[in-house]
């Protein structure tokens, strides 16, 4: 289980701020912004500036190929756009549903194109490095990619709750308000996720050592 | 691969740094959602209840979500349901058809067409009916006729389909809106009615088989160019398509010349203000 303090949401190399924290203070909350963006595209231009960044990193995170990210992070605009009269603002502001809008539109678009896409996906590689040792960076390549594979093919919303906390770097509660119940039952769900996801990255690891 | 590896794998993963979008594809994603328009769901509903005569019912089935929207915002607008041949004047000057989903801000003036049809915050709107938006709610004006009158009426000529080949000169008009160039009507509040789109006086004369168009320029109004198109249909709201006979800057004289008029057709000149806004428009039959 992510532990609070030093769990995905607390680190501070994610893009600065989360959710409804505005980094300038002059600029409007989420919450004014949303209630302006009902009449007005210029107010929900600000709100995609303000999310592009954390969502297309999200999206990217999660696919593993920039391109593809992009035409994610277009869907996830769009779709945010034409509800975004349906949206009801919370405490985390913004973030968490689109977020969760990301998640499903990633998982939606794996599901659909299935396992063909999945494997050109693994062509393109990721594009993240975070070892410092090439051996080691093979490796994490190999389990990142079996990680990505595993999330295609377990539950959506077990795919769901580990996007939302751990890629996206939600909080408990934050990640609680997208999904629409409590972090009680995130916790719940996070722990049953992790349990689908080791049992079907299992075989794939260990076809990848074989 | 264990569960602590599992889950140091994917706080790694979270952890990745990523280049931000750059500027293109910014740009790009952003005119994607711009060009997709907001609240679908209600446009869907305004488009399938427009066609027939059971539009309305649907449509105001559908109005009591769009009022629950509505009320999820901060500031309680009524939102169009459903509508067809209805014009909205906004407070700005600005004069629309009205669009499923839209909501319409406070002051903004709801015009039934001899045609109209449709849901506005939960209020029907009938052939011409006039109301005023105030507190968030439609509210009659007094200038209307109800919205079950007949839907044949001499007056309004604001939102019927064509123009009138045997009108001599011009300026179709309601009688709550025939304020060609005066001062803006006052509605049942008694405030002064916006008058987004004036009428322009307009005369034509045939001179050695050319058609000459002259007009009035719009009172108080900072006009920059003005386009005279000729056309056989018009719906006396916005400029048709047509055959363009001129564009004349302000400031020159007000006259175009038709050099090959055609007979049984109009004349109608757009004014327009600084950023393409429409101010006023007029139209004169073409001279036997």
């Amino acid at each position: 289980m992510p532990r609070e303090a030093a769990g995905p949401a607390g680190t501070s190399h994610l893009d600065a701020s989360h959710c409804s924290r505005v980094d300038n203070t002059d600029e409007p909350d989420d919450r004014t912004l949303v209630a302006r963006a009902r009449l007005d595209p210029d107010a929900f231009a600000l709100l995609y500036r303000r999310y592009l960044h954390r969502i297309h990193a999200f999206t990217v995170r999660r696919c593993g190929d920039r391109h593809l990210a992009d035409d994610i992070t277009a869907l996830v605009f769009e779709r945010a756009w034409k509800n975004i009269h349906r949206v009801e603002v919370g405490p985390a502001g913004l973030g968490p549903w689109l977020y969760r809008i990301a998640a499903n539109e990633v998982s939606t678009h794996f599901r659909r194109n299935g396992r063909k896409e999945r494997a050109l996906e693994r062509l393109a590689g990721a594009p993240v490095s975070l070892a410092a040792d090439p051996a080691d960076t093979v490796n994490l390549r190999l389990d990142l990619e079996s990680l990505r594979a595993a999330l295609d093919r377990i539950p959506a919303r077990h795919h769901e709750v580990i996007a939302l906390r751990y890629l996206a770097g939600l909080s408990p509660q934050e990640t609680a308000e997208a999904m629409g119940t409590t972090p009680q039952v995130v916790a719940a769900l996070l722990y049953r996720a992790l349990g689908s996801l080791e049992r079907v990255i299992g075989p794939e690891a260990d076809s990848h050592e074989r | 691969m264990n569960r602590d590896d599992l889950e140091r794998l994917l706080t790694e993963l979270g952890r990745s740094p990523v280049e931000p979008p750059d500027e293109i594809t910014a740009t790009r994603i952003e005119r994607n959602w711009r060009r997709s328009t907001s609240v679908p769901s209600a446009r869907r509903r305004s488009r399938s209840v427009a066609a027939g005569g059971a539009a309305v019912l649907l449509a105001a089935a559908a109005s009591v979500s769009v009022v629950v929207v509505s009320r999820s915002t901060e500031r309680v607008q009524p939102v169009v349901a459903a509508a067809r041949d209805i014009t909205v004047e906004l407070p700005d000057g600005e004069s629309l058809s009205a669009q499923g989903g839209e909501a319409l801000p406070e002051g903004a003036i709801v015009l039934g067409g001899p045609g109209a049809s449709g849901v506005i915050g939960g209020v029907f709107v009938g052939p011409r009916s006039e109301y005023v938006v105030r507190d968030g709610r439609l509210e009659r004006s007094g200038s209307s006729s109800g919205p079950d009158t007949s839907a044949v009426s001499p007056d309004s000529t604001i939102n019927q389909p064509g123009p009138q080949p045997t009108t001599p000169s011009t300026t179709p008009t309601t009688p709550a809106r025939s304020t060609p160039n005066g001062p803006p009507a006052t509605n049942s509040t008694g405030r002064p009615r916006p008058t987004p789109q004036r009428r322009l006086t307009v005369n034509a004369a045939l001179q050695s088989g050319a058609t000459t168009i002259s007009w009035a320029a719009p009172t108080g109004s900072s006009v920059v160019r003005y386009v005279v198109v000729r056309t056989k249909k018009w719906n006396g709201r916005t400029l048709p398509a047509g055959r363009r006979i001129a564009v004349i800057r302000a400031g020159r004289p007000l006259v175009a010349v038709d050099p090959k008029p055609v007979r049984g057709t109009f004349y109608v000149i757009a004014a327009y203000g600084p950023r393409n806004r429409l101010l006023a428009l007029g139209s004169v039959a073409a001279p036997a």
